[in-house]
């Protein structure tokens, strides 16, 4: 479903990314993982068209490339930051997206919106007055009101208490469940594990390596012969144990 | 495309009219200041040079020496004109207080001195310097009484004065032949007087005018007749000092429309909301377009605002309404454009915070929003010319209250939109590095 093909990204004498090809199908949920600094961002940045590759391309199939805007009306990101309006409701928050994206606006459709994200009974307090945990679901909510068919989640669960961190991964494992196409990024690796059906590892703008959780577990085993025993490791062998700026 | 933008044009409004700190200074504060203002200037007097514009619609040598009498004064700065309507065109423009017209006849009023006369003089004043109109009507009349002074000691006219007054009585009916020729042995006298103290001052070699310059005051003497107006578009309305103080208003209330949109880019550059906006099926352009045009409208709503109490509280009436109303969309347009310029140079928060409140503040206060342009030394006058409030204000007292042709309305909304363009092509630059998304 989305289909990112060598692309490489320079700013000024850095390459960010260089040479990422990567694949998410329909109903399937990719873990982009990494250090910081890793490409993750820049790559999930291209990848909405937000920004442009300097070569390589995107493709979000039988759509084209998410550079034109009437291609990223089929896709839902919830950024990293918390990117809400602290002044408007939760309600009048999913109503500005929603129009923005086209869609009719239904009351029902934004009352089962905050719904799934636990927020019904707070919907007409403004935003501002929202927990960390509250907000992430919110900024979730924001991604998913317009039905898009391609989710790309930077660190949706980043900073909140293990309820909702377990209420977003499910909302994730639904949405996928009913054929949207999931790419997230994440330093959690229990997330990773539990959410993912493919992991992809990132480091110095490269893809190190593929595969579901197992695979990759396996395929370090053989090749390096030490004593992986989850994700954990294979990212600290693939990527080492010396700290990133 | 229209109803996306009219989507973020609404949100952004929305959130303005909830941001308390915000709506204070769009709306609340501009409406103290012209308030405060309108009290302190409506009483205010200014020491120092008076910048004044003279005509002699008709030369004679009297009017040219009160003319040079006015030129040469210390407490005025003097430039001439050579018609009326030249001089009100200066007034209006605002280069000078006052145009000072020594009208046809000047000359032979002035010989009338001796027989119940006056100098005619005409003084056409911007009302926006009312106070300072007062000192000048005192000035006149101070140089009027040298002038009269000169007179009483030139002997030649004193003789054609009293030759004047003797033919005057002497045709006098209503007058007792007694007291006719009581009357006429004075004059006769008064006249002997004259010529003997021209032969005097002839042998001697003195000039008699220095002599009598400095002598004594006459109470209740008059010897110039000031008809003073305001310079306004209906002399039946002279406008209030709200009318003069309301630009002023105006200019701090685009100072918090401009902080105000430059505040909220920043913030969603910093909070994030602006990548989710250029993740939407949105153009840069419409992103930052539809912005623009909650600026436009918010500072529109400002202005309106500040005119209908201006209106309905002071009383203040626009001379012409529809190029008011374009006045002020053209600044609401170059003021967007400003904010969007300072977005564009201090993109952080704490950049468009800090720097770009200073820029602003700095701009309207030497734009004229805190102390008016005329009471401003000279430098600090010709520095104003940088600012966009300077010509802001410009643009608005014409069809409030200053008046003057289209031409000088259009040329002053057009200084306007000019400085607009100027900070739209600055931050064109700024703002490709965003699209860029670098």
């Amino acid at each position: 479903m989305l289909i990112l093909r060598d692309l490489r990204k320079s700013f000024g004498n850095i390459k960010a990314v260089d040479g990422v090809s990567l694949r998410v199908e329909r109903a399937e949920v990719v873990g982009l993982l990494g250090p910081n600094g890793a490409g993750k961002s820049t790559t999930v940045a291209m990848a909405t068209g937000l920004v442009r590759p300097d070569s390589g391309t995107v493709e979000l199939e039988g759509h084209g490339d998410p550079m034109r805007s009437s291609v990223r009306r089929q896709i839902g990101l919830a950024p990293q930051e918390l990117a809400l309006y602290e002044g408007l409701t939760a309600a009048e928050t999913l109503i500005f997206f929603a129009r923005l994206y086209g869609c009719a606006i239904q009351h029902d459709a934004i009352n089962r919106a905050l719904d799934e994200v636990g927020l019904a009974p707070r919907g007409h307090d403004r935003v501002g007055a929202f927990s960390g945990g509250m907000k992430r679901r919110l900024n979730l909510a924001v991604a998913l009101i317009h039905r898009p068919r391609v989710l790309v989640l930077d660190e949706p669960t980043a900073g909140i208490d293990p309820q909702s961190r377990a209420h977003v991964r499910g909302i994730i494992r639904a949405r996928a469940a009913s054929g949207c196409a999931v790419l997230l990024t994440t330093h959690d690796m229990e997330e990773a594990e539990k959410v993912c059906d493919r992991i992809a590892v990132m480091d110095h703008g490269l893809i190190c390596a593929q595969g579901t959780v197992s695979q990759l577990v396996c395929a370090h085993k053989a090749v390096d012969g030490t004593n992986a025993k989850g994700l954990e490791d294979v990212l600290l062998n693939l990527t080492g144990r010396s700290l990133r700026e | 495309m229209i109803s996306q933008m009219l989507v973020i044009l609404c949100k952004d409004l929305r959130l303005l009219s909830r941001d308390r700190g915000a709506l204070f200074f769009t709306i609340i504060f501009p409406i103290i200041i012209a308030v405060l203002f309108g009290m302190v200037f409506g009483g205010m007097s200014k020491p120092g040079p008076l910048d004044v514009v003279v005509v002699v619609a008709e030369d004679g040598p009297l009017a040219r020496a009160f003319a040079a009498a006015i030129t040469t004064d210390s407490a005025l700065k003097v430039q001439s004109a050579l018609t009326k309507d030249e001089a009100i065109t200066i007034v209006r423009r605002g280069k000078a207080a006052a145009a000072i017209i020594l009208p046809d006849g000047f000359d032979a009023r002035a010989e009338t001195l001796f027989t119940g006369g006056a100098m005619p003089v005409e003084l056409i004043g911007d009302p926006s310097r009312a106070a300072e109109l007062g000192l000048l009507e005192g000035k006149l009349m101070e140089l009027g009484f040298r002038q009269f002074m000169l007179a009483v000691g030139d002997s030649d006219r004193l003789g054609r004065q009293t030759k004047s007054l003797t033919a005057m009585m002497a045709s006098d009916l209503g007058m007792s032949e007694q007291q006719r020729a009581g009357i006429l042995k004075l004059l006769a006298g008064a006249e002997e007087i004259a010529m003997a103290r021209k032969a005097d001052a002839a042998k001697q070699g003195i000039d008699e005018k220095q002599v009598d310059a400095g002598a004594g005051s006459m109470s209740g003497f008059r010897p110039v007749r000031i008809r003073t107006e305001l310079l306004a578009h209906n002399k039946s309305y002279p406008p209030s000092t709200y009318a003069v103080t309301f630009p002023q208003g105006v200019v701090w209330g685009l100072a918090g429309c401009v902080m105000a949109f430059v505040t909220t880019l920043a913030t969603e550059r910093a909070q994030g909301t602006l990548t989710r906006l250029r993740a939407a099926p949105l153009s840069m352009h419409l992103i930052l377009f539809s912005k623009g045009l909650a600026c436009v409208v918010s500072s529109l709503v400002m202005q309106t605002l500040l005119l209908v109490m201006a209106w309905f509280v002071f009383g203040v009436r626009p001379i012409n309404l529809p190029m008011l109303a374009l006045a002020m969309l053209a600044i609401s347009i170059s003021f967007t454009a400003l904010a969007m310029m300072i977005a564009a140079l201090f993109p952080s928060g704490g950049g468009a915070e800090g720097t770009g409140r200073a820029l602003i503040l700095v701009f309207a206060i030497i734009g004229g929003g805190s102390i008016p342009l005329v009471f401003m030394p000279a430098a600090l006058r010709s520095i104003s010319t940088i600012s966009p409030f300077r010509w802001a204000i410009a643009a608005i007292e014409g069809p409030l209250w200053r008046g003057g042709s289209l031409a000088d309305q259009f040329s002053a909304i057009g200084s306007v939109l000019i400085v607009g363009a100027v900070c739209a092509v600055i931050s064109i630059g700024g703002m490709a590095k965003w699209r860029r998304g670098s």
